[in-house]
């Protein structure tokens, strides 16, 4: 996975190209979701590898997204689900650009245990590009601001 | 799929799917192992044997790695074209090794994570982040969670 700046970062330059108005934070935690349910698991208990990169997988996501939105009221859960799933999307499709040796991403869970990934950037490699990417989000944020405004 | 009929119902089978799919994960994914290998060499000799990104190198020696790694620590021995390993101690590694029929493991490819700790250290910040907007843009209300206006786009909202 890239660092969780820059899932935030992806998901506030997707969100305002697609003017995601006020589900922008949905959107966002979608974003983010895929690694708050599984990394966890990752980091502290090794052992549960397996289990975590199921969960990082788009069939066990897509349930979690539609648990989520069952929580809403009625008339917001389809596009809380909507928002949640969306950035979940964003998110898988940026961690499939990383190389991985050793695992991958299993796109085809639970029809297949094979990991797959593109292989382009190193999994630490979005540290790299970290200073230009906080810029970024912040000449946006500027620019919308100053639009709003006028 | 949204709506309120059978709601309690459909909470309780979502939980079960995704719970009998993570039983289902860690049935099916046994990777192989260093120990597994071992019970049978004949069968598994040239088998791969993943280590993967939580592993972390203890020691390098010219011809040998020690890793540490969440079965257990291994030595995985570095053939003649693979040194000398680029790494430091401490280190987060990933790496595919080749069991030997002999009942040891040899370095067929590796990555070194230096940044690991970092990646992780950085990504709490976001996730503070986000649950205080989180916090700030959902309430309850009769049973259930409500969006409202979030902090970031009351600032864009046209006027």
């Amino acid at each position: 996975m890239p660092d969780l700046v820059t899932h935030l970062a992806g998901a506030y330059f997707a969100g305002k190209g697609l003017r995601i108005g006020r589900g922008l934070v949905i959107f966002s935690f979608g974003a983010l979701l895929p690694d708050i349910v599984s990394r966890p698991l990752h980091i502290f208990w090794p052992r549960t590898f397996p289990v975590a990169q199921a969960l990082h997988s788009p069939a066990v996501i897509f349930l979690i997204c539609w648990l989520i939105s069952l929580f809403f009221r009625v008339d917001q859960r389809k596009n809380i689900f909507l928002l949640l799933i969306g950035g979940s999307i964003l998110h898988l499709l940026m961690d499939m650009l990383q190389k991985h040796i050793a695992g991958g991403y299993l796109w085809f869970f639970p029809f297949s245990c094979q990991g797959f990934s593109f292989g382009f950037l190193s999994p630490e490699g979005s540290l790299s590009f970290l200073p230009l990417t906080l810029l970024l989000v912040m000449l946006v944020y500027l620019f919308s601001q100053k639009k709003s405004g006028s | 799929m949204f709506s309120d009929r059978y709601r309690l119902l459909k909470i309780i089978l979502i939980c079960i799917a995704l719970i009998g799919l993570l039983f289902y994960a860690y049935g099916k994914r046994k990777d192989l192992t260093l120990a597994r290998c071992r019970t049978d060499p004949v069968r598994f000799a040239g088998a791969e044997v993943p280590l993967y990104v939580d592993s972390r190198l203890l020691e390098i020696e010219p011809d040998r790695i020690l890793v540490s790694q969440p079965g257990g620590d291994v030595t995985v021995m570095v053939p003649a074209e693979k040194r000398p390993v680029k790494a430091r101690p401490g280190e987060h590694i990933e790496a595919i090794t080749i069991f030997r029929r002999e009942g040891y493991l040899e370095l067929k490819k590796i990555r070194t994570a230096p940044l690991r700790k970092l990646k992780i250290v950085i990504s709490i910040p976001p996730l503070l982040l986000l649950a205080f907007l989180l916090i700030k843009s959902l309430r309850w209300e009769k049973g259930r969670l409500v969006i409202k206006e979030s902090p970031i786009t009351k600032i864009q909202s046209p006027r």
